[in-house]
């Protein structure tokens, strides 16, 4: 696994508080009932903190995959 | 959905939602899970009134699309406010230009705002204290007033419960007096009943000093920059013997809100400071959460009191 996808993993995993395993690239709120609202506010805060990035609320309501997400880091943290 | 088998027009607006959104699929699932028939029939009842004001042939879809549009705006501010523990703007100037001047959007806004008293069990909740606390304490009122009378529900269920009473509705929105008018008619309710006022209230109140039995003052103040001086000036258009209904809500980002409210208590003291003297109250929280835990997390947390002089 990549470390970005780790690190993200990693940051789901607490806020979430689920098994790392239980997250792929499909898991969104559909698949994951932990994931709600107030739970999406405190991934894409913990996101910011683990990656020292910036997520501006426009774009962090739209990461609704953990795919989505991770292509996100990826893009942000290109340079 | 067997639940909403009785249910059709509610069934309707829920499938559409669910489709477009799995965040509301899942919080709409929870919501009915715990719903009982009292809600179940208000829902109805509303969808069916909000066709008839809205009366498109796609207004399902539309309140729909209305509803996620508004839940959206708020969730883009509610991580806005997480990050920065305060609300975007603080100028009126600039939300009535984002939002109360224009009138399209304003539409849609109403719309769904009016879909969250369905949607969100702490409106939902505060409506359930409006008729089931409120109501029966004014029934022998006769005059009326509303400020910012939005979508119109809490008006038209104010004149469908007090047969005898006249009221005067005030908005700084043409396109809100006018979707309230269509909310009262939809009700079956006679428009001579009503008189609407279009005017800004931290400029001017069109209403008779000590003239009034019954004031509805809902998710106003924190939408205005002069909200204490506005309560205050209210306070002076009351009988001694009328009531207000009052509601607002701490840490409760949206686009068109500036008066940040962070404990219960700045909630009540600016009541204090205005001349309102606090009669009961009820409160709306996240999650199960108490109203300590959310003022300390800086959660939001729905406020409805009933005031008076």
């Amino acid at each position: 696994m990549s470390d970005i996808r780790e690190k993200c993993t990693k940051v789901m995993s607490k806020v979430f508080e689920v098994d790392a395993s239980r997250i792929n690239d499909e898991t969104s709120p559909d698949s994951l009932p932990q994931w709600d609202s107030l739970g999406h506010v405190q991934m894409v805060l913990g996101l910011e903190k683990m990656f020292s990035i910036k997520i501006s609320p426009e774009e962090g309501i739209d990461l609704e995959t953990f795919k989505m997400i991770v292509d996100c880091i990826e893009k942000k943290t290109e340079n | 959905m067997p639940i909403l088998a009785n249910y059709p027009n509610l069934a309707k607006v829920v499938s559409s939602i669910e489709r477009k959104s799995m965040f509301q699929k899942k919080a709409i699932k929870k919501l009915l899970e715990g719903a009982d028939s009292n809600y179940l029939v208000f829902a109805e009842d509303l969808v069916v009134r909000l066709n008839k004001v809205i009366d498109r042939s796609d207004s399902y879809e539309y309140m729909a699309v209305a509803y996620l549009k508004y839940t959206k705006s708020i969730r883009v501010e509610e991580m806005y406010f997480a990050k920065e523990h305060k609300y975007r703007y603080h100028e009126y100037s600039d939300v009535y230009k984002r939002v109360y001047s224009r009138d399209e959007y304003m539409y849609d806004y109403v719309v769904g705002l009016c879909m969250t008293q369905i949607f969100w069990p702490n409106h939902y909740g505060i409506v359930r204290f409006f008729l089931d606390v409120f109501i029966p304490k004014v029934k022998n009122c006769t005059v009326g007033a509303e400020v910012g009378v939005g979508h119109g529900l809490f008006h038209s269920e104010l004149l469908r419960w007090i047969p005898e009473m006249k009221t005067t509705l005030i908005d700084i929105s043409p396109m809100s007096l006018k979707m309230t008018q269509k909310m009262i008619s939809a009700n079956g309710i006679d428009l001579s009943r009503i008189v609407a006022k279009e005017c800004d209230v931290q400029k001017q109140i069109l209403i008779e000093d000590e003239s009034l039995d019954v004031l509805l003052l809902g998710e106003l103040i924190e939408h205005l920059q002069e909200g204490e001086a506005v309560l205050s000036s209210f306070a002076n258009k009351m009988k001694q013997n009328g009531y207000c209904f009052f509601t607002t809500a701490i840490n409760a980002p949206a686009e068109d809100h500036i008066l940040l409210f962070s404990t219960i208590s700045e909630i009540r003291d600016m009541l204090g400071r205005s001349g309102w003297k606090i009669h009961e109250e009820h409160f709306g929280t996240l999650n199960g959460m108490s109203v300590k835990e959310a003022e300390k997390g800086k959660h939001n947390v729905n406020y409805a009191s009933i005031i008076s002089l």
